[in-house]
This record gives C-alpha cells, sequence and structure tokens, in this order.
C-alpha cells in the first residue's frame, strides 16, 4: 500500500497562497477531497503529482519526493486539450510514458474502450474522455491514482460504471485520491478532506465530514439533507 | 494502426525517391529521362556537370523541406498548438535578422554566421514564448504574436538590406527563399546541423509523445518538462538558423508536412517524426522543381510556392482550432 | 589650331590618366599600343620639323630615355618593374605632345634622330608584345568585388549575366565569344537575334540566372557585374566547376573605364579594350571640358521611375553623367536611388526634369499628372514644371543613360546637345522633350563638333 504524506503544505501562486499549511495523511483506499470552488483542491492533486512545486512543506509519496515518484503516480487532470488529431490511441500512447510491456492495443482490450479505436479524441464526449484517460492512468499500473474532478460530466450510468472501476482499482491495492466539487461522489470514498480557502477543515469518514452543517458553514448556503433508502445526500435549498 | 503507419511510411518513402530522381532530371537546362540521367553520370560533359549542380541543390532542397517539417512538428508539440510553424511564429525571421546581421558586420567565418542565426532564432523564440505566456496566449493569439514578431524582425532586415545594398551577398535568397544559390560549403555544414537537430529531437521522442497530453500531466508522467523544452527548442532553432543559411526563410513546409502525416497516422509522434521527415523532404524536392518548371531560366522563390498551398492551409485549420480552445 | 592643341594635350593627359588606371598586367600589355601611337606620332614630327635647337635638345632627351626604357626592358625580372616602365612610357607620350605643340617644322638632324627614335620603338614594341604574351595567361585579376579571378587560358566561351557586361564586350569586339547572356541583354542587336534563334543560350534573368544553364554552357568564364547579389554568389558556386566568374563594376561613371580594362585583361584582348577605354575616358574628359564654358549650370533631377517616384542620387554613374553634362543632380546629396516623396521637388526646385519612360510604360504626362495629383497646384512650384522643361528619355538613349556601359557616353553626349544647345550651334527651340534617336539624331548634330575618336565611340554605340 502506498502511503501519501502531505506536510505543512504551503504552495504560493502569484503572490496569493492557494495551499495553507496543508497536512494530509493517506494510505490506501479511496480519499475524495471536496470543497468549493477555489478551495485548492486541484492545486493539492497537482501538488502531490509533483506538477506544482510547494513553497514550504513536502510531499512524500510511497517514501519518495513527489517529483521522483512519478513512476508511482498516474494523473488524470479534469480537462484536456489535445491536438485534433490525436486518436484515442494516441492518448493511452502518451500515458505509457516510462512504461514498459504495455501495448496500446491490450490497454484498450481490458478496459473495454474497443469501441474507440481509431475515433479522434476530441470528437469524443465528456464522459468518454475520462473513461479513456483513467484507461490510460491505470495503464501505468500506478501505486497511487491521482484523479481530478472524475465525475464531473459523466452521466448516471457513466457515475456507477467509474464508480465501479475506482473500486475495482482500490481492490488491486492501489491508492485512489479524488477531487469533487459535488459531495454527493464523496459517498464512494472511504475517506473524505474538506478543503476551504486554502486549508483542509475535515478529514475523515465520509459520515463524518459530510456532514450538513460543516458543509453549510464552508459553502455558506442553507442545505436540504434526504435519507432514502439508507443512503443520505445533500442538496442545496434553491 | 501499425499496419497503417508502415503502409504511410512506405507511401511516403516510394513519394520521396520519386522526387529525388525527378529532381535529377527535371530543369530548365535540359530535361533527363531515368536512363539519360544514369548514362549522363558515367560520361564526362556538360550533362554530368548539370546532374551534379541538380544534386546538390536536391540536397539543399531535400534537407530544407526535411528540417522544416520536423522543426515545425516539433514546435507544435512544444507549444501544444498545431498551427505553430517556424516561419509563422517569427523564428525563421529572427534567425535571418541574426544571419543578416552577421554578414554585414563582415563577420568572416562561415560558424559565425550560424551562432548569429541560431541566437536570432533562439531570441524570437523565447520572446514569441514570452510573450505568450505573460499574456496567457494560446491557439490564435499565439499565431497573431508570431505573426507580428516575424514583420518587426523582417522591417529590421530590410533596413539592412537597403542600407548595406549589394554587400548583402545572400539578398536574393534572404528576400525570397532559394536553394538555387546555395553554396556546397553551407549545404554541407547545414546538411549536418539539421540531422544533428534532428537526432536529438528523435532522442526525446518519448517525453514529445507524452507532451500531447500537455505540460502538466507530462510531468507527472515523469517528463523532464523544462529540461526538454529546453533541448527540443534549442535543437529547433539549431535546425532554422542552418536553413535560413542555405535558402533564406522559406515558409508553410513547417505546417504542411506535419499536418499531412496527422492526417495519415494521427498525433503519436513516434510516427509522427518520420513520416512528417519524409513528407517535408518530399515538399521540399517538390517546391523546388515546381520552381524550377515555373520558371523556365529564371529563379522564382521559393515562398511563393509554399505559400500558396500553406496559407489557405493555415486558414482552414485556424477555423477548426477554435473547437480546440473550447475544449 | 587652338583646338588642335587642345586634343594632343587632352590626349596625353588622357593617356596619362588610363595608365593609372590600368592594372599590373594591363600596362604590359598597353604598351604596345600605345607605343605603336607614339611611332606614328614621330613619324608625323618628322615630315612637320623645321629645324630648332630646343627641340633637337629635347628630342635627343626622349631619345636617351628610350634608349633607357629599351635596355631596363632587355632584363625585366618582375612584373612591378614592367609597371614602373610603363609609367615611364607615359610620361614620354606626355613629353611628345608638348614638343609638337612647339616645334614648328623640321631639319636634317631631326629626322635622323627621329628615324632612330622610331627604330628603337618598334623594337621595344616587339619586346613589350612577347613579354605580355608570356605574361598574359595564367591571368589573376582583381575584379569589380574586390576577388581575384584567376584565368588560366585565354577563354574562348563565355557567359554573360548583364546587359552592360554584354555591351562592354561589344565594345571590345569580343561578341563572337559569347555563347549564353541574361534575357535582358539586348544590345547590340545581333546578341537578342541570336538568342531569340538560340544561337546564343539564354541563361534566365538578370537577377536571377539559372546555375545549371550557365553550368550545361561550359563556359570559360562568367562576366557578371559588382552590384548583383546572385552574381556574387555564383562565384562560390561556379568554382566548384572550375568556371571562373569576373564581376565588373558598376557604381560610377569610371567604372566603365574600369570595367572594359579589367575585361579586356580577362579575356587577353588590352589592346582593343584600351582604345576603347582611352575613347571614353575622353569623350568624360570633354564634355567636362565643354561645361567648364558654361556661364551657368542647369539644377536638374533624374526620375528613374514614376510611381512610386525614384530618382537617381549620388553615387552612381547616371550622377557622374550628370556632372559631366555640366548639370546640378538636385538629389546628389542622397545615396543611389532614393525613393523620395514628390513633396521635395518643391524644396529641391529643379530647373528640369529628366525622366526615363521604361519603354514606352510611362510618359512625361504621368510624370506630370502623378505630381499634380500628390501636390495639387503647388506643383507648378517646381520650375521644371512650371516651364515645361521635362524631357523623357526613350528607346536607345534610355538604356544608354540606364546601363553602366560604353553607351552611357551617348546619353551624356544627348544631354550635352539637349541642355546645352548653344554649345553646338543649336536653339533651344530645336530640341524635342521626348528625347529618342528618332527625335534627336546626336551623331548629326555632333559631327564636326567633337573629336573624331569620340563621334566614333557614339556612332558605334548606335550602330549595333
Amino acid at each position: 500500500m502506498c502511503r501519501v504524506l502531505v506536510e505543512n503544505q504551503t504552495v504560493t501562486l502569484d503572490g496569493k497562497d492557494v495551499l495553507r499549511d496543508v497536512n494530509l495523511d493517506v494510505e490506501g483506499g479511496i480519499t475524495a477531497i471536496i470543497g468549493p470552488n477555489g478551495a485548492g483542491k486541484t492545486t493539492l492533486l497537482k501538488s502531490i503529482a509533483g506538477i506544482v512545486a510547494p513553497s514550504k512543506g513536502r510531499v512524500l509519496v510511497c517514501g519518495l519526493e513527489a517529483r521522483e515518484a512519478s513512476r508511482m503516480i498516474a494523473y488524470v487532470p479534469a480537462y484536456l486539450m489535445v491536438d485534433p488529431h490525436a486518436k484515442v490511441e494516441d492518448v493511452i500512447e502518451a500515458y505509457l510514458h516510462g512504461v514498459r510491456g504495455v501495448d496500446v492495443e491490450s490497454v484498450l482490450k481490458s478496459s473495454g474502450l474497443e469501441r474507440f479505436r481509431g475515433r479522434k479524441f476530441n470528437t469524443l464526449s465528456g464522459g468518454e474522455h475520462k473513461l479513456v484517460l483513467i484507461a490510460g492512468a491505470i495503464a501505468r499500473n500506478p501505486k497511487l491514482l491521482l484523479l481530478d474532478e472524475p465525475f464531473s460530466h459523466l452521466d448516471l450510468a457513466n457515475q456507477v460504471k467509474l464508480a465501479k472501476i475506482l473500486r475495482g482499482e482500490r481492490g488491486e491495492g492501489r491508492t485512489i485520491i479524488m477531487t469533487a466539487h459535488e459531495p454527493l461522489h464523496a459517498s464512494i470514498a472511504d475517506r473524505v478532506a474538506l478543503m476551504n480557502s486554502g486549508s483542509i477543515m475535515a478529514y475523515g469518514k465520509p459520515e463524518d465530514v459530510v456532514r450538513r452543517e460543516l458543509l453549510e458553514k464552508v459553502y455558506g448556503v442553507e442545505l436540504l439533507e434526504i435519507t432514502v433508502e439508507g443512503g443520505r445526500a445533500l442538496i442545496p435549498r434553491f | 494502426m501499425k499496419l497503417r503507419f508502415l503502409s504511410a511510411l512506405t507511401t511516403a518513402l516510394l513519394i520521396l525517391i520519386l522526387l529525388l530522381v525527378a529532381s535529377l532530371g527535371v530543369g530548365p537546362y535540359k530535361v533527363y529521362s531515368p536512363h539519360a540521367l544514369v548514362r549522363a553520370v558515367f560520361e564526362e560533359g556538360p550533362d554530368r556537370a548539370v546532374i551534379e549542380y541538380r544534386l546538390w541543390r536536391s540536397i539543399a532542397a531535400f534537407i530544407l523541406g526535411l528540417g522544416l517539417a520536423v522543426s515545425g512538428l516539433a514546435l507544435q508539440r512544444l507549444i501544444n498548438n498545431p498551427l505553430a510553424d517556424p516561419y509563422i511564429l517569427g523564428i525563421s525571421s529572427g534567425a535571418s535578422l541574426g544571419f543578416l546581421a552577421a554578414v554585414a558586420l563582415g563577420l568572416k567565418p562561415l560558424w559565425v554566421w550560424y551562432l548569429a542565426a541560431f541566437s536570432g532564432g533562439l531570441l524570437a523564440y523565447t520572446v514569441i514564448v514570452a510573450v505568450a505566456t505573460a499574456l496567457g496566449l494560446t491557439g490564435l493569439g499565439l499565431i497573431v504574436s508570431g505573426v507580428s514578431l516575424t514583420y518587426a524582425f523582417t522591417g529590421v532586415s530590410m533596413i539592412l538590406i537597403y542600407v548595406m545594398g549589394p554587400q548583402i551577398q545572400f539578398g536574393f535568397s534572404w528576400l525570397f527563399g532559394s536553394v538555387a544559390y546555395s553554396t556546397r560549403d553551407v549545404i554541407v555544414a547545414s546538411t549536418f546541423l539539421t540531422l544533428t537537430g534532428l537526432a536529438i529531437i528523435a532522442y526525446y521522442r518519448g517525453s514529445l509523445t507524452t507532451l500531447l497530453l500537455g505540460e502538466d500531466v507530462a510531468r507527472a508522467l515523469g517528463v523532464k518538462v523544462h529540461m526538454v523544452k529546453l533541448i527540443v527548442s534549442a535543437s529547433i532553432a539549431l535546425i532554422v538558423a542552418s536553413l535560413v543559411a542555405v535558402s533564406g526563410p522559406v515558409g508553410f513546409i513547417g505546417l504542411i508536412a506535419p499536418w499531412i502525416a496527422r492526417l495519415a497516422v494521427g498525433a503519436g509522434f513516434t510516427r509522427l517524426l518520420p513520416l512528417t521527415a519524409a513528407a517535408g523532404a518530399s515538399l521540399g524536392l517538390a517546391s523546388d522543381i515546381l520552381v524550377r518548371i515555373a520558371g523556365g531560366g529564371r529563379e522564382l522563390p521559393l515562398t511563393a510556392l509554399t505559400a500558396i498551398i500553406g496559407a489557405p492551409l493555415l486558414f482552414y485549420l485556424t477555423l477548426k482550432t477554435k473547437g480546440v480552445e473550447r475544449l | 589650331m587652338v583646338q588642335r592643341m587642345l586634343y594632343v594635350m587632352l590626349g596625353s593627359i588622357v593617356i596619362l590618366m588610363i595608365l593609372g588606371f590600368a592594372l599590373l598586367y594591363a600596362s604590359v600589355s598597353g604598351l604596345r599600343g600605345e607605343i605603336e601611337g607614339h611611332s606614328r606620332a614621330l613619324e608625323e614630327l618628322r615630315v612637320r620639323f623645321e629645324g630648332q635647337r630646343e627641340a633637337l635638345r629635347d628630342v635627343e632627351e626622349l631619345k636617351s630615355r628610350l634608349d633607357r626604357i629599351e635596355k631596363s626592358l632587355g632584363n625585366v625580372a618582375s612584373a612591378e618593374e614592367l609597371k614602373s616602365i610603363a609609367r615611364e612610357v607615359g610620361e614620354l607620350s606626355a613629353m611628345i605632345g608638348i614638343l609638337e605643340s612647339r616645334i614648328k617644322g623640321s631639319n636634317e638632324t631631326l629626322t635622323a634622330f627621329i628615324a632612330n627614335v622610331s627604330a628603337s620603338i618598334s623594337e621595344i614594341s616587339r619586346r613589350v608584345n612577347e613579354l605580355s604574351e608570356r605574361l598574359l595567361f595564367p591571368a589573376v585579376i582583381v575584379d569589380g568585388a574586390g576577388d581575384r579571378v584567376v584565368i588560366l587560358s585565354r577563354p574562348s566561351k563565355v557567359v554573360s549575366l548583364a546587359p552592360s557586361a554584354t555591351e562592354t564586350l561589344y565594345f571590345m569586339g569580343a561578341l563572337n565569344l559569347i555563347v549564353g547572356v541574361d534575357d535582358f541583354s539586348d544590345f547590340p542587336r545581333v546578341v537578342k537575334e541570336g538568342r531569340d534563334r538560340g544561337e546564343i543560350a539564354s541563361i534566365g534573368g538578370f537577377w536571377t540566372p539559372s546555375v545549371e544553364k550557365i553550368v550545361g554552357l561550359k563556359p570559360d568564364l562568367v562576366v557578371g557585374v559588382a552590384s548583383v547579389p546572385s552574381h556574387r554568389a555564383l562565384k562560390a558556386q561556379l568554382s566548384a566547376y572550375g568556371i571562373p566568374v569576373l564581376l565588373l563594376p558598376n557604381s560610377r561613371a569610371s567604372d566603365v573605364v574600369e570595367s572594359l580594362l579589367i575585361a579586356g585583361r580577362a579575356l587577353g584582348r588590352l589592346p582593343e579594350a584600351y582604345r576603347i577605354a582611352y575613347q571614353v575616358e575622353l569623350a568624360f574628359k570633354y564634355a567636362a571640358l565643354l561645361s567648364t564654358k558654361l556661364e551657368s549650370k542647369v539644377s536638374v533631377s533624374a526620375v528613374v521611375w514614376v510611381k512610386p517616384l525614384f530618382v537617381v542620387g549620388g553615387g552612381t554613374w547616371q550622377h557622374d553623367i550628370l556632372e559631366y553634362a555640366g548639370l546640378i543632380n538636385v538629389y546628389g546629396d542622397m545615396k543611389l536611388w532614393p525613393s523620395v516623396s514628390p513633396e521635395t521637388l518643391l524644396e529641391r526646385v529643379p530647373e528640369a526634369i529628366i525622366m526615363t519612360t521604361g519603354h514606352g510604360m510611362v510618359s512625361r504626362e504621368d510624370l506630370v499628372n502623378q505630381l499634380v495629383g500628390v501636390l495639387g497646384d503647388s506643383a507648378y512650384k517646381i520650375p521644371a514644371l512650371r516651364d515645361g522643361r521635362i524631357y523623357g528619355l526613350s528607346g536607345a538613349y534610355e538604356d544608354a543613360f540606364n546601363r553602366p556601359s560604353p553607351r552611357t557616353i551617348i546619353a551624356l553626349y544627348v544631354l550635352l546637345v539637349v541642355f546645352h544647345p548653344q554649345l553646338f550651334d543649336l536653339k533651344p527651340g530645336d530640341i524635342p522633350y521626348d528625347v529618342s534617336p528618332e527625335t534627336l539624331d546626336v551623331a548629326v548634330i555632333l559631327r564636326d563638333k567633337v573629336p573624331g575618336q569620340i563621334l566614333e565611340l557614339i556612332e558605334l554605340g548606335l550602330r549595333g
């Protein structure tokens, strides 16, 4: 199991502290980072991925500095703009940087994306994008899977499908960290970190963190709590 | 995928070989059949001298097309913009200015000219990247600032040519872009430098493949983005500089060749690279052959031809790029 | 008589000047023609001598100097020495000129001396010929671009890249050597006809010659001009094929003479080149002499293109010609052919405008319309417009003005006639505004008004 240790992480971009003294300790399972827009979710994910350099503090991934741990990491961005001629195969191929013995064809087969063969990546729908990128990321056989907003732009069927994939990958012993702006998606996580203005407000089990009074404070709006068939959902009061 | 790539590459190489033979056989002096070509090579006489000249000229056109195409491809991947081309972004005109300045200042050895052209090209690249980063330009914005940069450098070069007059030996080549008056020493030196640049770019093919996903993802996947960008952009400047010495600024091959290669095999860099190189070399040869035929005895500018194909393509791609930027 | 003396003085000055011009080897071969000239001059003297002691002494001195020259000629070790000999013969020729002006008759003693002198001159002439043939090739010539050009043997197949170069070759009688010319070379007519018939190959445009066509002709010499970049580029390219490229200087009027000497040396035709160079130099100097007699000079602007307005500036042969013709170029302070704003004419107020008509592409009316269109009625504040003194050069006169070849002399004398008709017993009313060989036959006007050698050159230039 790969342990991710974020210590006193401060990230300053354009003179503004995007992350402020963040501490996080994750080992195995699925961790969801939730919070309002601009809370620093993506920046935290990027600093774990070694994309953003911290101005203070450090990140250890599987015992290595984040920048040295790229072999262990696969990162899937929220949005991706690629060459308009790029095909699905090209995108998966690009994900296999530094990975030996895996070919694109077997990735398409194992991820059940054969129907996309030869399609231009940019002509796929938002949900299909996600599936392709995640398939590419998983093909790296990473110990740590970092997903930025994996559930956004997915329809209900694809959301269920993705949740199934993520649970499967968790079963393979991968540590998964994802961001979500929709608290509902935190429910598939084992742990949830709630962020606001660059800091982690709460960290723990979903039922402890995704609580009405906590979220109302962070989002500054009134919420309705609905409990149906053992499931619990918070929706804004419009 | 693999089959498609191999068949595309075979086709490209066949076309290239055909064009090579044609470029030895076709010209204003006389048109030789392949048979006459072989016979002329083994007989002492004016035919042999003409073919010898055409061979050198073909090498220049070949390396010009190849280098421009490869540097265009690498540039597009580096700044993640399929509209990029060393000519459109001002790198060619920057290198030209450097080259002209060295000639105008009367600096003598050949390598000083190359160094000046290299510096000019690198300067242009740095300026365009700095401007793009500072203003957050991508897509069309980047192209527009590149074109403005081209105009600025070209303006200064024009003044230089105006002031120096006939002292600028390469006036013709510089103004119009032509391989007709390239001398052998320059062709040899530029071929060597262009192939060096190509080798460096080929060495980083893995990183450039992954840069398809953008810098952030590439960095997360272990690509040393800063170093790769630095070395590859220097290689681009090296190639462009050495080609400016051969022919002056020639446009659009760096746009057309990668586009053709993409149509055939998509966006995987390892497949694009050989195909783009072959397509570029073919375009270089084909343009030069057309220039010879169209000009009769007179030399026409190469850019006149490449621009006729390239400018509408740029327009077409511009229209399509809107979609990319929305994504 | 005064005029005759003037000719002789002029002649000796010119010979001196040209010798100064002549390059190292040029002087060697040049000696032959010159010494033959001296022979004739002395022969003439012999007939006309009356007998004067002073003259006798001078002729004796002449003889002794000739002896010395002959002696030194016997053991010439280097080209450097030949050069100094050439210089001395130059001084000699000046002395002959002075002698002729002083001596009224002859006596028998002098005749004897002169027979001796003539004999030694023939001997020198013979030796110089021998030496120069041996020294002529391989030739190392510094050409108009300042490069050393090596020519191994007497060229027999020559390619000319420029109209002015073709014309220069024509004047030295080397037309039969030409196997290829650029598309702009149309003078003399036989060149154009030969090219049209395919007897002389076309090698492409003046600015953009086709290298492979030149290579295919296998010439042993290519002659271009120094100011064209592609001609310079050809030098390095063609050296790989063992084809020397000689660039003729083509900036100033003096370059016409320089070009003749450089080309003459390269082709092993110095005496011919030399004779024409002498005539050209004489024509320049004679024109300059005529214009010194003028009471006032006319300020002009020479327009070479109307839209945009391009004029002749300083540092060009055209500017020099304007000066020789007793004109003041109002744009003489600018370099080469500047593109100027029409309003500068209001400030520089030329009394007349000379324009080239681009072989009928533009007319004098076009220029007036252009100026009035830009400047409005104030255009008529320009004296040239106000007085209607706009002259359009066309046909052969236009080419003669625009090409730095010996034909330049035609343009020079046309300008002299147009602006100073009184020198040639004409009235201003006799001068047309559209100036071409059809409207103004300069050869007829100049007959008996200028030295025969100048007229000969002009007729040669009009005939081609």
